[in-house]
Protein backbone atom coordinates (compact mmCIF):
# COMPACT_ATOMS: atom_id res chain seq x y z
CA UNK A 1 0.00 0.00 0.00
CA UNK A 2 1.29 3.17 -0.67
CA UNK A 3 -0.55 7.14 -0.29
CA UNK A 4 0.03 9.96 -2.27
CA UNK A 5 -1.07 13.26 -1.11
CA UNK A 6 -1.63 16.56 -3.25
CA UNK A 7 -3.94 19.22 -4.40
CA UNK A 8 -6.55 19.55 -6.11
CA UNK A 9 -8.75 23.54 -5.81
CA UNK A 10 -9.48 23.62 -2.22
CA UNK A 11 -9.35 19.98 -1.77
CA UNK A 12 -6.32 17.71 -0.15
CA UNK A 13 -6.33 15.42 -2.92
CA UNK A 14 -5.09 11.85 -1.44
CA UNK A 15 -4.72 8.78 -3.22
CA UNK A 16 -4.50 5.17 -2.17
CA UNK A 17 -2.93 2.53 -3.98
CA UNK A 18 -2.61 -1.16 -3.84
CA UNK A 19 -3.48 -3.18 -1.05
CA UNK A 20 -5.11 -2.53 2.60
CA UNK A 21 -5.07 -5.22 4.92
CA UNK A 22 -4.75 -5.43 8.75
CA UNK A 23 -1.06 -5.64 9.03
CA UNK A 24 -0.55 -2.13 7.16
CA UNK A 25 -4.09 -0.82 8.16
CA UNK A 26 -2.19 0.78 11.08
CA UNK A 27 0.18 3.01 9.31
CA UNK A 28 -3.04 4.18 7.07
CA UNK A 29 -5.13 4.54 10.36
CA UNK A 30 -2.25 6.94 11.57
CA UNK A 31 -2.24 8.67 8.29
CA UNK A 32 -5.59 9.68 8.49
CA UNK A 33 -5.83 10.56 11.97
CA UNK A 34 -3.05 13.30 11.22
CA UNK A 35 -4.74 14.46 7.93
CA UNK A 36 -7.97 14.56 9.50
CA UNK A 37 -7.00 16.94 11.77
CA UNK A 38 -4.96 19.28 9.47
CA UNK A 39 -7.09 19.13 6.86
CA UNK A 40 -10.95 20.71 6.11
CA UNK A 41 -11.54 19.58 2.74
CA UNK A 42 -10.56 15.94 1.23
CA UNK A 43 -10.74 13.86 -1.91
CA UNK A 44 -9.63 10.14 -1.69
CA UNK A 45 -9.02 8.84 -4.94
CA UNK A 46 -9.52 4.91 -5.09
CA UNK A 47 -9.30 4.21 -8.50
CA UNK A 48 -5.49 2.63 -8.00
CA UNK A 49 -7.28 0.54 -4.25
CA UNK A 50 -7.09 -3.21 -5.28
CA UNK A 51 -8.12 -4.67 -1.82
CA UNK A 52 -9.45 -3.32 1.70
CA UNK A 53 -10.08 -5.15 4.36
CA UNK A 54 -12.39 -4.32 7.53
CA UNK A 55 -8.97 -2.84 9.37
CA UNK A 56 -8.62 -0.45 6.17
CA UNK A 57 -12.58 0.56 6.56
CA UNK A 58 -11.71 1.22 10.38
CA UNK A 59 -9.10 3.69 8.73
CA UNK A 60 -11.25 5.64 7.14
CA UNK A 61 -13.88 5.56 9.67
CA UNK A 62 -11.36 7.16 11.67
CA UNK A 63 -10.92 10.10 9.10
CA UNK A 64 -14.61 10.68 8.34
CA UNK A 65 -15.39 10.64 12.12
CA UNK A 66 -12.99 13.86 12.26
CA UNK A 67 -13.91 15.37 9.20
CA UNK A 68 -17.75 15.24 10.25
CA UNK A 69 -16.68 16.68 14.01
CA UNK A 70 -15.40 19.56 12.60
CA UNK A 71 -18.22 20.45 9.50
CA UNK A 72 -15.30 19.09 6.70
CA UNK A 73 -16.05 17.23 3.60
CA UNK A 74 -14.53 13.74 2.65
CA UNK A 75 -15.93 12.66 -0.78
CA UNK A 76 -14.39 9.31 -2.39
CA UNK A 77 -14.41 8.63 -6.14
CA UNK A 78 -13.42 5.78 -8.23
CA UNK A 79 -13.97 3.06 -6.53
CA UNK A 80 -14.03 0.07 -8.09
CA UNK A 81 -17.18 -2.35 -8.59
CA UNK A 82 -15.63 -4.98 -5.75
CA UNK A 83 -14.29 -2.23 -3.27
CA UNK A 84 -18.05 -0.68 -4.31
CA UNK A 85 -19.48 -4.06 -2.94
CA UNK A 86 -17.33 -4.30 0.18
CA UNK A 87 -18.44 -0.65 1.18
CA UNK A 88 -22.50 -1.45 0.62
CA UNK A 89 -21.98 -5.05 2.41
CA UNK A 90 -20.26 -3.23 5.60
CA UNK A 91 -23.36 -0.21 5.19
CA UNK A 92 -20.54 1.92 4.69
CA UNK A 93 -22.11 3.38 1.56
CA UNK A 94 -24.57 5.37 3.40
CA UNK A 95 -21.91 7.34 5.59
CA UNK A 96 -19.31 8.17 2.70
CA UNK A 97 -19.96 10.35 0.00
CA UNK A 98 -18.69 8.48 -3.17
CA UNK A 99 -18.70 9.77 -6.75
CA UNK A 100 -18.02 7.70 -9.78
CA UNK A 101 -14.72 9.98 -11.14
CA UNK A 102 -12.71 12.94 -10.01
CA UNK A 103 -14.80 15.37 -11.89
CA UNK A 104 -17.83 14.46 -10.37
CA UNK A 105 -16.27 14.28 -6.58
CA UNK A 106 -14.35 17.72 -7.23
CA UNK A 107 -17.65 19.60 -8.46
CA UNK A 108 -20.46 18.34 -6.35
CA UNK A 109 -22.29 20.65 -4.05
CA UNK A 110 -21.61 20.98 -0.07
CA UNK B 1 1.01 -33.02 0.03
CA UNK B 2 -0.23 -30.44 -2.81
CA UNK B 3 -1.87 -31.95 -6.01
CA UNK B 4 -3.20 -29.75 -8.71
CA UNK B 5 -6.78 -30.09 -6.35
CA UNK B 6 -5.74 -29.36 -2.84
CA UNK B 7 -3.29 -27.02 -1.56
CA UNK B 8 -2.47 -27.23 2.31
CA UNK B 9 -0.03 -24.19 3.71
CA UNK B 10 1.05 -23.68 7.27
CA UNK B 11 1.21 -20.21 8.57
CA UNK B 12 2.83 -18.42 11.64
CA UNK B 13 0.47 -16.68 13.45
CA UNK B 14 1.69 -13.48 12.43
CA UNK B 15 0.03 -10.55 10.37
CA UNK B 16 2.71 -10.66 8.24
CA UNK B 17 2.10 -13.57 6.65
CA UNK B 18 -0.84 -12.66 4.66
CA UNK B 19 1.10 -12.18 1.98
CA UNK B 20 1.88 -15.80 1.96
CA UNK B 21 -1.54 -16.39 2.76
CA UNK B 22 -2.76 -13.68 -0.58
CA UNK B 23 -0.22 -15.19 -2.79
CA UNK B 24 -1.87 -18.84 -2.18
CA UNK B 25 -4.99 -18.01 -2.68
CA UNK B 26 -4.02 -16.29 -6.46
CA UNK B 27 -1.84 -19.42 -7.16
CA UNK B 28 -5.00 -21.96 -6.10
CA UNK B 29 -7.83 -19.50 -7.41
CA UNK B 30 -5.98 -19.04 -11.08
CA UNK B 31 -4.97 -22.53 -11.40
CA UNK B 32 -8.52 -23.23 -11.89
CA UNK B 33 -9.75 -20.31 -13.35
CA UNK B 34 -11.95 -19.15 -10.67
CA UNK B 35 -12.88 -16.21 -11.90
CA UNK B 36 -11.20 -13.14 -9.87
CA UNK B 37 -13.85 -11.31 -8.47
CA UNK B 38 -14.73 -14.57 -6.86
CA UNK B 39 -10.72 -14.84 -5.96
CA UNK B 40 -11.47 -11.42 -4.37
CA UNK B 41 -13.80 -12.59 -2.40
CA UNK B 42 -12.07 -16.20 -0.89
CA UNK B 43 -9.04 -13.93 -0.33
CA UNK B 44 -10.89 -11.19 1.70
CA UNK B 45 -13.05 -13.71 3.66
CA UNK B 46 -9.70 -15.37 4.54
CA UNK B 47 -7.73 -12.13 5.17
CA UNK B 48 -10.73 -11.61 7.79
CA UNK B 49 -10.63 -14.97 9.48
CA UNK B 50 -6.68 -15.08 9.74
CA UNK B 51 -6.03 -11.63 11.14
CA UNK B 52 -9.14 -12.43 13.78
CA UNK B 53 -7.35 -15.66 15.08
CA UNK B 54 -3.54 -13.82 14.75
CA UNK B 55 -5.09 -10.91 17.25
CA UNK B 56 -7.76 -12.60 19.48
CA UNK B 57 -7.17 -16.45 19.37
CA UNK B 58 -3.97 -16.43 21.73
CA UNK B 59 -3.49 -15.87 25.35
CA UNK B 60 -0.07 -16.43 25.25
CA UNK B 61 2.66 -14.89 22.92
CA UNK B 62 4.67 -17.97 22.09
CA UNK B 63 4.55 -19.04 18.06
CA UNK B 64 1.71 -20.79 16.86
CA UNK B 65 0.62 -22.78 13.76
CA UNK B 66 -2.28 -22.25 11.64
CA UNK B 67 -3.04 -24.23 9.05
CA UNK B 68 -5.24 -23.37 5.62
CA UNK B 69 -6.60 -26.19 3.56
CA UNK B 70 -7.72 -25.13 -0.02
CA UNK B 71 -10.40 -27.48 -1.88
CA UNK B 72 -11.95 -27.31 -4.83
CA UNK B 73 -14.69 -29.74 -6.68
CA UNK B 74 -16.56 -29.16 -9.38
CA UNK B 75 -18.98 -26.99 -8.22
CA UNK B 76 -17.32 -24.93 -4.58
CA UNK B 77 -14.17 -24.70 -2.81
CA UNK B 78 -13.71 -25.35 0.65
CA UNK B 79 -11.30 -23.91 2.61
CA UNK B 80 -10.84 -24.89 6.61
CA UNK B 81 -8.72 -22.89 8.44
CA UNK B 82 -7.09 -24.63 11.99
CA UNK B 83 -5.29 -23.16 14.88
CA UNK B 84 -4.84 -24.13 18.31
CA UNK B 85 -5.83 -21.00 20.11
CA UNK B 86 -8.30 -20.85 22.73
CA UNK B 87 -11.83 -21.85 21.88
CA UNK B 88 -13.33 -19.05 19.92
CA UNK B 89 -16.51 -19.53 17.52
CA UNK B 90 -16.71 -16.48 15.59
CA UNK B 91 -20.01 -17.44 14.34
CA UNK B 92 -21.18 -17.00 17.79
CA UNK B 93 -20.13 -13.04 18.15
CA UNK B 94 -22.50 -10.61 18.26
CA UNK B 95 -23.65 -9.06 14.71
CA UNK B 96 -22.59 -6.35 13.61
CA UNK B 97 -25.33 -3.52 13.36
CA UNK B 98 -24.82 -2.27 9.98
CA UNK B 99 -27.69 0.39 10.38
CA UNK B 100 -26.56 1.78 13.00
CA UNK B 101 -25.57 5.62 12.83
CA UNK B 102 -22.24 6.80 12.09
CA UNK B 103 -21.10 7.44 15.49
CA UNK B 104 -22.58 4.08 16.62
CA UNK B 105 -20.48 2.45 14.26
CA UNK B 106 -17.39 0.10 15.61
CA UNK B 107 -15.26 -1.99 13.12
CA UNK B 108 -14.91 -4.94 15.42
CA UNK B 109 -17.07 -7.64 14.07
CA UNK B 110 -17.32 -5.99 10.63
CA UNK B 111 -14.56 -8.79 9.74
CA UNK B 112 -16.45 -11.51 10.13
CA UNK B 113 -19.72 -9.69 8.75
CA UNK B 114 -17.70 -9.78 5.67
CA UNK B 115 -16.59 -13.28 5.85
CA UNK B 116 -20.69 -14.24 5.97
CA UNK B 117 -21.96 -12.35 3.33
CA UNK B 118 -19.31 -12.89 0.97
CA UNK B 119 -19.00 -16.32 1.15
CA UNK B 120 -21.76 -19.19 0.70
CA UNK B 121 -21.36 -20.94 4.10
CA UNK B 122 -19.44 -20.75 7.38
CA UNK B 123 -19.41 -23.68 9.63
CA UNK B 124 -17.55 -23.86 12.90
CA UNK B 125 -15.72 -26.91 14.68
CA UNK B 126 -14.37 -27.46 17.56
CA UNK B 127 -11.82 -29.90 17.63
CA UNK B 128 -9.16 -31.64 20.30
CA UNK B 129 -6.43 -29.18 19.09
CA UNK B 130 -8.24 -26.15 18.69
CA UNK B 131 -10.76 -24.59 15.91
CA UNK B 132 -11.50 -25.13 12.90
CA UNK B 133 -13.62 -22.83 10.61
CA UNK B 134 -14.87 -23.84 7.31
CA UNK B 135 -15.46 -21.39 4.82
CA UNK B 136 -17.49 -22.31 1.36
CA UNK B 137 -17.39 -20.69 -2.10
CA UNK B 138 -19.99 -21.76 -4.64
CA UNK B 139 -18.54 -21.18 -7.85
CA UNK B 140 -20.63 -19.19 -10.81
CA UNK B 141 -21.40 -21.15 -13.92
CA UNK B 142 -18.64 -19.86 -16.31
CA UNK B 143 -16.21 -21.23 -13.63
CA UNK B 144 -16.54 -24.67 -12.92
CA UNK B 145 -15.14 -27.33 -14.05
CA UNK B 146 -16.46 -29.92 -17.03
Amino acid sequence: MKVREGKIDSFALVEIIGRVNSENSESLKNYMQELGKREQRILVDCSALEYISSSGLGALLVLLKLIQEKGGTLRLFSLSPRITEVFAIAGFDKFFLIFPNLEAARLAKD
Amino acid sequence: MNTDKNVEVKLPNSLAALARLHDVVQQFCRRRSIHPDTEFKIDLALDEVFTNIVRYGYDDTHPHEIVVRFKGNRDSVRISIDDDGRPFNPLLAPAVDITAALSERRVGGLGIHLVRRLLDQVRYQRRPAGNRLILIKRLEKEEKRT
